[in-house]
């Protein structure tokens, strides 16, 4: 009926006339899928994902062969980054508190500073024997420092200066046998001498004190300033115990001091 | 060579001694290194050169002190000579022997300042030394030299292991 040419030509203006009908039915103001669309769709939809999975991982994997090396050098130079950022912590933390500790000791020093001159200086050595209790520090004749000079901290006593070089000097601390101070309860004004106790190792001990003396636990013991080497009123410690002498006589308190020799880093010494 | 090594670690433990009593303290008391070290040099090695070391490091650690100069070195000097001579009738190999002897010669050592001490001016009184001091010091150090006994002849018998593979 129709010729060959003519027939396709029709064909292909129908399929045209159909896809912009489509089009036309299928435009973004479409509210809903049909149902072939949905069923491809959903099909789909799970080989998608297993594809998308395996391929990103792959391209992750790829990456970090590829960056392998320089993942392991960024590893190492954060290593090393942290490694020195802990370091300059522990030392600023060790500048924070010696700033701290300096500052008591400064605020000491002017408290008192009406009264006494001072020369600040920095334990470096103990005594290495368990016999004898004595700091090494690390100023000497140089700064001004003389044998029999008083030394302390803002918490009280530490000893006094037995040997001196040009620039270091030994001190005697309270604790040992050899130093005798002359002490005074603060509460109630007995006198007596206080030693290193060796009964009761870093502890010291007020002797002599009259049996009706009302020496008494938790009373605060300070120099009384007898014997001219340490100036009155630097507090000594605190009275933990109360002991009887053999003689029965006389009893003897024991003295918890206030300053921690095993920690002591810096002194004031007074000049 | 091996004495200048010696002096080397002699000053290494005063050092140590003096710098970080705190960190050694057991008890209250601080280890006597030089005489654990003195004892195990003195107890392989035999009197004579003990002795010579003993005499060494009690003159540097008379120095160190300041006072009462000799009191150390007499003392470190006769102490080695004598773990030395005890030790050559002991069992070398028994890790028990220097032990001991580091035991008594804390005691030895620390009741010589006490007692013929007194003459050269040094006062402590005897009960509170003997029993806050002179006891758990020697226990400390032997227990020590114990500890260092063991680690050494381990050192010397990997040492000869190594040795024979090579050969």
């Amino acid at each position: 009926m129709f010729p060959r040419r003519r027939y396709s030509l029709f064909l292909w203006m129908l399929l045209g006339g159909l896809a912009l009908f489509l089009m036309g039915a299928t435009g973004w103001r479409r509210d809903s899928l049909g149902f072939l669309e949905i069923a491809f769709r959903e099909g789909l939809a799970p080989v998608q994902k297993v594809v998308a999975t395996v391929g990103s991982r792959a391209y992750g994997w790829i990456e970090g062969l590829k960056s392998w090396r320089g993942l392991q050098e960024e590893n190492r130079a954060l290593k090393r980054e942290l490694e020195r950022l802990q370091a300059l912590n522990i030392q600023l933390e060790e500048h924070r508190l010696e700033n701290q500790r300096l500052k008591e000791l400064l605020h000491f020093a002017e408290t008192q500073g009406s009264d006494f001159r001072f020369v600040a200086a920095r334990v470096i050595g103990r005594n290495p024997t368990n016999w004898y209790s004595t700091l090494t520090l690390d100023k000497g004749e140089r700064q001004g420092i003389k044998r029999g000079q008083v030394v302390i901290t803002s918490k009280g006593l530490v000893g006094r200066v037995v040997k001196v070089s040009p620039n270091t000097a030994e001190v005697l601390l309270i604790t040992d046998r050899e130093c005798a101070v002359g002490g005074l309860i603060l509460e109630n004004r007995t006198p007596g001498v206080v030693e290193g106790s060796p009964e009761f190792k870093g502890y010291l001990q007020m002797i002599h004190i009259p049996k009706e003396a009302p020496a008494e636990e938790n009373q605060r013991v300070i120099t009384s300033g007898l014997g001219g080497v340490f100036p009155k009123g630097i507090p000594i410690g605190v009275i933990v115990r109360i002991v009887t002498e053999p003689d029965g006589l006389m009893k003897k308190a024991i003295i918890a001091p206030f300053v921690d020799f095993d920690r002591l880093e810096e002194v004031l010494v007074i000049i | 060579m091996q004495l200048f090594l010696l002096i080397l670690l002699g000053i290494g433990v005063l050092i140590l001694q003096s710098a970080f009593p705190f960190y050694l303290k057991v008890a209250g008391v601080k280890p006597d290194l030089l005489t654990a070290i003195l004892t195990l040099y003195a107890f392989i090695e035999g009197p004579l050169p003990g002795a010579r070391l003993g005499f060494i490091y009690g003159l540097m650690e008379d120095i160190l002190l300041g006072r009462f100069l000799g009191l150390n070195t007499f003392c470190r000097t006769l102490n080695s000579y004598l773990v030395g001579y005890a030790g050559q009738w002991l069992n070398p190999e028994n890790p028990w022997a220097p032990t001991l002897l580091a035991f008594i010669s804390v005691w030895l050592h620390y009741l010589f300042l006490l007692l013929p001490g007194r003459l050269a001016g040094f006062r402590y009184p005897l009960l509170p030394g003997i029993v806050n001091i002179i006891f758990p010091t020697a226990l400390y150090t032997s227990s020590l030299t114990l500890i260092l006994f063991i680690l050494l002849r381990g050192g010397v018998s990997w040492k000869r292991g190594r040795r024979k593979a090579g050969e």
